[in-house]
C-alpha cells in the first residue's frame, strides 16, 4: 500500500475517534470539570480541544476523499486563505469588544482580584460597549486603563488658583509637636489643613521626630492664605516647604497625620490616592451598574467616553448552590472579570472626557439608535420593545411577563440576537445584492462588510459572532472558491469553532456558544439522517406510524392555536373578523388546562390527550389513503410546500436530538415541550418580521440621509410614512408571535427535567456519532477488521468503566445540603430513598426567588422530581418564600407547617397581625418585615386549598417524619416542637419548629428560627436530644437568637449560618449582628461557616463519619474572614 | 430572479397593501399617537439627542 494512502486510512481512523472525543468527553469537561478532576487532561482541556479541532481541519483537507474529491493544491491553500481570512475576519469585527485576557497588574500579579474585599476602587476607562439602558439602571462595560485599588489614604495638593497667598521665609527654631513649631521671627506656626496626633496620642512621639527631621534649623518657606491667616490660638496657619518639599503632605502620606477638614481653607486640595496600576494593552473587562437612569446625566454616557468610577470592584458571583446560573463565568466568557455598581452620585461617576474611539464602532452604534427611534416611532409598546430586540438586540423594554411566556413556550432564543437572526440578515443581504445583481467576490465583499457591520451593532453575542464568521467563510467558499454549498458548510463549522476557541477559548463552557453550535452541528449532520428515516425510507411502518402523524399533530396542534389564542391578538384580524373575539378562547373552553398553577404538570395527561388525538388521526387518515395503493407521504413531497413543511419537522427533531433534549436540562434544567411545535410557526414568521423589520428600518435611514444631503425635511417625513406603512403590517406579524408566546405559554407545560449527566451526555453524543457515521465505522472496521473491532470494543469497555459502572454503583449515604439563599433557610435532606425538603428560602421577583434559582435547579440536577416531606419550620418569609413554587413544579407528598400556621386567606392584614399576636406590628403596621410576612402566608394559605398531597399542621412534642434502616444504620429525621407560646415579644419565632437528623453516630439539629426563649424551653424538654455535631444557627445568626446555653447543649463541631443578602431585604439585618455571633461561636471552638461567604454546604454521612464540601472554596475567602 | 427575491418582493408589496390597510381602519395608527405609546421605552434615544450625538462625532474627529 502506498504511504500515502496509509496515512490518509489512519487519518480518517483518527477524524472519527477525535470527533467522538470531542463531542463526548469535550461536551463532558465543559459542564462537569469536577466529575473530571481525575482525568489527566483537564489541566489541558483547551489545549485539547485546539490540537483536536486544528487537527480535524488538517486531517479533513488531506483527507481529501472524505469532503472534496478535486482537491488540488491550489484549493489547499486557498481553504488555507479561508481560515486567514476568518481569523482577520473574527479579529476586526470582536476585538474591540471582548478581548480574551485577563485583567493583570504591570508586574503580572493579578492583584485585581484581590479588590473583591476592597472598600473602594477607582477606575478609569472608556466604556467599550453601547450602554445597555434598562427601566432602573444602565448597565456599562468599561475597559480599564489606570486602577487604583483601596485607595484608603488622603494627601493634599496645594492649589493657590483664585486664591491670593503670602509666601514668607522663615527659619525653624524650636518644633512643638507634629504639627506645630516656632520660628526664629516668635511666630508659632500650625500645619495647615493637617492634624497630627496630640501628645501621649498614639504615633505622637513619632509626628514630633519627623518634624524635628524635617524642620529644625531649617530654612522654610511658608504659604499662607491671605484671608485666613491666624486660628483661634493666633498661630500662623501655613504650607510648610523645605526644599520643594510639602511637609503637610509628607505628614499626612507616612500616616502621621489625618486630614483637618476645615471649610475657611481654600489653597489645599483634598485627594484620594492609592497604588496606581496603569493596564497595559489588552486586559480585562469591567462591567459597571449605573443606578438608577433617571437624571440626564447618565443618558449622555456613550460609547468611547472616557470615565473615572468610584466604587468597590467585586468579582462577578460564582454559583454557589449546587445548580444554578454562574454569573462569573457567563461574564468571563464575554472578557469580563469585575463588576461595580455606582450610584447616579458624580462622586462616585465622573465624564473624563474622550477615550480611544473607533469611529467605525461609533457609527454602528449611531445607526443602531437611528433604527431604533424609527421603531419607536412607527411599532406601538410593547410591539416596539419586541422589534428592537429581534431586529437589534436591544434586551431592555421587553415585560417581564412576556419574557417568561418565551422561555416556557421554547422561543426565548428569539428575544435574544442569535445565529438564527443572523441567518435572516445574511439571507435578506443575499436578496439585495440579487436584486442590483451584485455577484462573486463583490457579493462576498459587501455581505462580509455588512454582516461584520449588523455584529458590531448588536453587541457581537457569541451566537452572532459565530453565525456571521460562518457565513462569511461559507460564502467565500462558495463565491471565491467556488465550492458546492454541502461542502463549505461541513468545512466552515470546524473552521469557526478553531477561530472563535482559540482566541476566546473562555467561550467554550459557554451556553449561547455550545447551543448554537450544536443546533448548527444537528442541521448539518443529524437532520439529513432524520430526513433520510422520515421521509425517504421505504418502510410503510415508519411513514403510517412516524412521519405522518407526527405531521399531523405539529400542524394539528398548530392550527389549534392558531384559531384558539393566536389570531385574537392580531388587532387587524379582530378588525375584519370580529367574530374570532366572540369565540369561546381556549382557556375558557378549558378552565383547567390553562391555570396557571397547575399547568406546570399537564404533561402528564391533558396535553398529551390531545396530541394523541391528533396522532391517531394521522395514522387513521394515511390508512385510509393507504387503501388506493398509494404512499401518502410520497405523494405529499411531490409538493414544493409539503416538502418544505416535512423538510422542515426533519430539522425540528434533529435540533431536539442534538441540541435540546440533552443540552437544554444541563443549561436551564428545564424543557420546553412546546418548542417543538411552536417553533414551526415561530421560525418562519420570526424571519418575516426581522427581514421586515430591517427594511423598514433602511427606509428610514435612507430618506434621513437623502433629506441631509438635499436640505429638504419632506423627504425625511415620505421616508418615515413608508416605514410606517411597512411596520403597520409588521406590527401584525409581532402581535401575533407575542400572541403565540402567550397562548403557547399557557399551553403547554415547561417542566423541571432531569438533568443529563457528564456520563449520559456523553454516551448520548457518542451513540448519536455511531448512527451518524454507520456507514464510516463499518467501512473503517472492514479494512482493519480485527485491530478495528479489538480498539472500539475497548473504547466501549473503557466508556462503561468510566462512565456507566459509577451510576449504577448505589448510594448509601445521607447528604444533607445548606443552600446558599440570601437571606433565609432551606435544607434538603437526601436519602437513598427519600427526599427531605426543610422551607424553601426568600420570596423574590420571578425567576429570582431562592426556591426558583437555588432549590429547584439543585433537585432537577439530583433527578429528584418528588418531594416526600416538605417541613416549613416558621411562617417567617425567609422560610415560606419559596413554598409555592415548589409545591407547583414538585410532586409533593407531604407538607409539615408550624402550629402557629393561620389560614388567611379570609382575613384582613390587620386581623391577621391581631391574631397572630404581633403587637410590635399593631402599633407599627407599615413595617415592610409585617406586611411582607402578610402577603406570603396569604398567598400559602390560598395556595393549600387546592393542595393535592397531605398536611400535618405540627402540635406533637416530637414528630417522627421518617424512621428506617439504611445500609444496616438507623435514619431518623423528626420534627421537635414545645406548647404554644402566644405572650412573648416575637411569637412567630417562639412557635417555630426544630428538625433533628440522626443518621448512625452523628447527628444534625436545624432549629431554623428559634427565638431565645423557646431554646430556653428546648434545653429542659430536650437535653438529652439536642447534642448534635452539626448545628444550623438559629435566625441567620442574629446575635439576638444566641442562647450559650442552648449552644453549649448541642455542642456542635460546626454550626451552619445561612445569611446573606437577598433582593427583598425581608428582614434582613446587618452583618455586623451575625459578626457577633461568629465572635462568640468560635469562642466555644466550634468552625462557623457562613453561606454568604462559603456558599451552599454539602455534608455527606456515612453512618460513621461525615465529610463537608462548599460551594465556594473556604480558600477563596479566607482572606476575607477567618473562618478558623 | 431566483424564487427566494422574488418571496421577498411578493412580501414588501404585500406587508405595504396591508399596512396602508392597517393605518386606513385604525385611526390611532399614527407616528404621533405611536411615539407617544413608547414614552417609557428608550426615552434617551430620540432625534434630538441623536443628532448631538452625530455632530461630537464628527467634532471628535476633527
Amino acid at each position: 500500500m502506498d504511504i500515502r494512502e496509509k496515512i490518509s486510512k489512519w487519518l480518517d481512523l483518527l477524524v472519527v475517534i477525535l470527533w467522538f472525543f470531542v463531542f463526548g468527553i469535550g461536551v463532558g469537561i465543559v459542564f462537569y470539570s469536577n466529575d473530571f478532576s481525575n482525568f489527566y487532561f483537564l489541566k489541558f482541556k483547551y489545549l485539547f480541544l485546539y490540537l483536536s479541532l486544528i487537527f480535524i481541519f488538517f486531517s479533513l483537507v488531506i483527507r481529501a476523499k472524505i469532503f472534496l474529491p478535486n482537491l488540488t493544491i491550489k484549493r489547499f491553500f486557498l481553504i488555507l486563505a479561508s481560515f486567514s481570512f476568518g481569523i482577520f475576519w473574527y479579529l476586526k469585527s470582536t476585538t474591540e469588544i471582548s478581548p480574551s485576557h485577563l485583567l493583570a497588574k504591570e508586574n503580572g500579579k493579578y492583584k485585581f482580584i484581590d479588590t473583591d474585599i476592597s472598600e473602594e476602587t477607582i477606575v478609569y476607562g472608556t466604556i467599550v460597549s453601547d450602554p445597555d439602558i434598562r427601566e432602573d439602571h444602565t448597565n456599562i462595560v468599561i475597559k480599564p486603563d489606570i486602577i487604583i485599588p483601596e485607595p484608603e489614604k488622603y494627601t493634599i495638593e496645594l492649589d493657590t488658583t483664585n486664591v491670593k497667598v503670602i509666601i514668607e521665609k522663615d527659619f525653624v527654631l524650636r518644633v512643638i509637636d507634629g504639627d506645630t513649631f516656632e520660628t526664629k521671627q516668635g511666630q508659632k506656626v500650625r500645619l495647615l489643613g493637617i492634624n497630627a496626633p496630640e501628645v501621649g496620642q498614639p504615633k505622637a512621639d513619632k509626628a514630633t521626630e519627623f518634624l524635628k527631621k524635617k524642620l529644625l534649623n531649617k530654612e522654610v518657606e511658608l504659604i499662607i492664605q491671605e484671608d485666613y491667616i491666624f486660628d483661634i490660638y493666633d498661630r500662623v496657619l501655613a504650607v510648610v516647604f523645605v526644599d520643594e518639599e510639602n511637609i503637610n503632605k509628607l505628614l499626612l502620606e507616612q500616616g502621621l497625620a489625618e486630614i483637618y477638614d476645615d471649610p475657611n481653607i481654600r489653597i489645599i486640595k483634598k485627594q484620594k490616592y492609592g497604588e496606581k496600576i496603569k493596564i497595559k494593552g489588552n486586559s480585562g473587562l469591567i462591567r459597571a451598574k449605573v443606578l438608577p437612569t433617571i437624571g440626564n446625566y447618565y443618558f449622555e454616557m456613550n460609547y468611547g467616553d472616557y470615565i473615572k468610577i468610584i466604587s468597590p470592584l467585586m468579582l462577578p458571583k460564582k454559583a454557589t448552590n449546587p445548580a444554578g446560573f454562574d454569573y462569573r463565568k457567563y461574564l468571563n466568557a464575554r472578557g469580563i472579570y469585575a463588576v461595580t455598581k455606582t450610584l447616579r452620585n458624580p462622586q462616585e461617576i465622573e465624564l473624563q472626557g474622550l477615550g480611544n474611539l473607533n469611529i467605525f464602532v461609533k457609527l454602528s452604534y449611531i445607526l443602531r439608535k437611528k433604527l431604533l427611534l424609527s421603531i419607536r416611532k412607527t411599532v406601538p409598546y410593547p410591539q416596539s420593545a419586541f422589534l428592537g430586540g429581534v431586529t437589534l438586540g436591544y434586551r431592555g423594554g421587553v415585560p417581564q411577563k412576556i419574557r417568561e411566556q418565551f422561555q416556557a413556550t421554547g422561543v426565548a432564543h428569539v428575544l435574544a440576537l442569535s445565529g438564527l437572526h443572523t441567518g435572516f440578515i445574511a439571507a435578506l443581504l443575499l436578496i439585495v445584492c440579487n436584486i442590483f445583481k451584485i455577484k462573486s467576490l463583490g457579493r462576498f465583499i459587501s455581505v462580509s462588510f455588512s454582516l461584520s457591520v449588523f455584529v458590531t451593532m448588536t453587541g457581537a453575542s457569541p451566537a452572532t459572532v459565530r453565525a456571521a464568521l460562518m457565513f462569511c467563510l461559507g460564502l467565500f467558499m462558495y463565491d471565491v472558491l467556488k465550492l458546492s454549498l454541502r461542502n463549505s458548510s461541513r468545512i466552515t463549522i470546524i473552521i469557526a469553532a478553531t477561530i472563535i476557541l482559540f482566541f476566546s477559548p473562555q467561550l467554550l463552557p459557554d451556553a449561547s456558544f455550545v447551543l448554537s453550535f450544536m443546533a448548527v452541528w444537528s442541521l448539518i449532520y443529524v437532520s439529513p439522517l432524520v430526513e433520510k428515516i422520515l421521509l425517504y425510507s421505504n418502510s410503510k411502518f415508519i411513514h403510517q406510524f412516524l412521519t405522518f402523524p407526527l405531521f399531523s399533530v405539529i400542524s394539528g396542534m398548530t392550527v389549534l392555536s392558531l384559531f384558539g389564542g393566536i389570531l385574537q391578538e392580531v388587532s387587524i384580524f379582530r378588525k375584519f373578523f370580529p367574530f374570532f373575539t366572540y369565540l369561546p378562547s381556549l382557556e375558557n373552553l378549558f378552565p383547567k388546562w390553562f391555570n396557571v398553577e397547575t399547568s406546570q404538570w399537564l404533561s402528564k395527561g391533558e396535553f398529551f390527550l390531545l396530541s394523541l388525538t391528533f396522532y391517531f388521526c394521522g395514522i387513521l387518515i394515511h390508512y385510509l389513503y393507504s387503501l388506493s395503493g398509494k404512499m401518502l407521504v410520497r405523494d405529499m413531497i411531490r409538493y414544493p410546500l409539503f416538502r418544505t413543511l416535512m423538510k422542515f419537522v426533519s430539522a425540528q427533531v434533529a435540533i431536539q436530538i442534538g441540541m435540546m433534549w440533552p443540552l437544554s436540562s444541563v443549561y436551564f434544567y428545564r424543557f420546553p415541550i412546546s418548542g417543538f411545535y411552536a417553533n414551526f410557526l415561530a421560525i418562519p414568521i420570526i424571519g418575516i418580521i426581522v427581514q421586515l423589520g430591517w427594511i423598514a428600518g433602511l427606509v428610514s435611514l435612507i430618506f434621513d440621509f437623502l433629506s441631509y444631503l438635499l436640505g429638504i425635511k419632506f423627504v425625511s417625513t415620505i421616508g418615515i410614512n413608508i416605514t410606517l406603512l411597512i411596520n403597520a403590517f409588521n406590527t401584525q406579524l409581532c402581535q401575533m408571535f407575542l400572541g403565540m408566546a402567550k397562548t403557547w405559554g399557557n399551553f403547554v407545560p415547561y417542566p423541571y427535567v432531569e438533568m443529563f449527566s457528564s456520563n449520559s451526555l456523553i454516551l448520548w453524543f457518542s451513540s448519536l456519532l455511531i448512527i451518524i457515521w454507520f456507514d464510516r465505522i463499518k467501512h473503517l472496521v472492514e479494512i482493519y477488521k480485527i485491530k478495528a473491532v479489538i480498539f472500539l470494543s475497548l473504547i466501549f469497555c473503557f466508556g462503561l468503566y468510566y462512565f456507566v459502572f459509577p451510576q449504577i454503583k448505589k448510594n448509601k449515604n445521607v447528604e444533607i445540603i445548606f443552600f446558599d439563599v440570601g437571606f433565609g433557610n432551606a435544607v434538603l435532606v437526601k436519602t437513598p430513598n427519600k427526599n427531605i425538603l426543610i422551607d424553601t428560602g426568600s420570596p423574590g421577583p420571578s425567576g429570582w426567588s431562592s426556591a426558583e434559582s437555588a432549590v429547584a435547579p439543585t433537585l432537577t440536577k439530583f433527578g429528584i422530581k418528588e418531594i416526600d416531606a416538605l417541613i416549613i419550620t416558621s411562617v417567617k418569609p425567609q422560610c415560606v418564600g419559596g413554598v409555592i413554587y415548589i409545591l407547583s413544579h414538585f410532586k409533593t407528598n407531604k407538607l409539615y407547617l408550624p402550629k402557629n400556621f393561620l389560614d388567611c386567606s379570609t382575613l384582613t392584614y390587620y386581623d391577621f397581625i391581631e391574631k397572630q399576636n404581633l403587637w410590635y406590628y399593631i402599633t407599627n403596621p407599615y413595617l415592610y418585615e409585617a406586611t411582607s410576612l402578610f402577603v406570603e402566608n396569604y398567598k400559602l394559605s390560598k395556595y393549600i386549598k387546592e393542595f393535592y398531597g397531605e398536611i400535618k399542621i405540627v402540635s406533637d412534642k416530637e414528630e417522627i417524619v421518617i424512621n428506617e434502616l439504611i445500609d444496616g444504620k438507623n435514619f431518623k429525621l423528626v420534627i421537635l416542637s414545645s406548647e404554644k407560646i402566644v405572650d412573648t415579644l416575637d411569637t412567630i419565632a417562639d412557635n417555630s419548629l426544630c428538625v433533628k437528623i440522626i443518621y448512625g453516630n452523628h447527628s444534625v439539629l436545624l432549629p431554623t428560627q428559634l427565638g431565645v426563649k423557646l431554646q430556653d424551653k428546648f434545653v429542659v424538654h430536650f437535653s438529652d436530644v439536642l447534642k448534635s455535631n452539626i448545628l444550623l444557627v438559629p435566625q441567620n445568626g442574629h446575635y439576638n437568637a444566641y442562647n450559650e446555653a442552648f449552644v453549649k447543649k448541642v455542642s456542635a463541631e460546626i454550626a451552619v449560618c445561612q445569611y446573606g443578602w437577598t433582593n427583598q431585604r425581608i428582614g434582613y439585618f446587618n452583618p455586623s449582628y451575625v459578626l457577633a455571633t461568629q465572635q462568640k461561636y468560635q469562642s466555644l471552638n466550634i468552625k462557623f461557616l457562613r453561606t454568604d461567604f462559603v456558599g451552599s454546604v454539602s455534608f455527606v454521612l456515612d453512618g460513621e463519619k461525615y465529610i463537608y464540601t462548599t460551594g465556594i472554596s473556604e480558600e477563596e475567602y479566607k482572606t476575607r474572614i477567618n473562618i478558623d | 430572479m431566483d424564487s427566494a427575491t422574488k418571496i421577498f418582493i411578493f412580501l414588501l408589496i404585500i406587508s405595504i397593501i396591508f399596512g396602508t390597510v392597517v393605518i386606513l381602519t385604525h385611526p390611532e395608527y399614527r407616528v404621533k399617537n405611536i411615539y407617544q405609546t413608547n414614552k417609557n421605552y428608550y426615552p434617551q434615544i430620540n432625534d434630538e439627542n441623536l443628532n448631538k450625538e452625530f455632530k461630537k462625532l464628527f467634532e471628535r474627529k476633527k
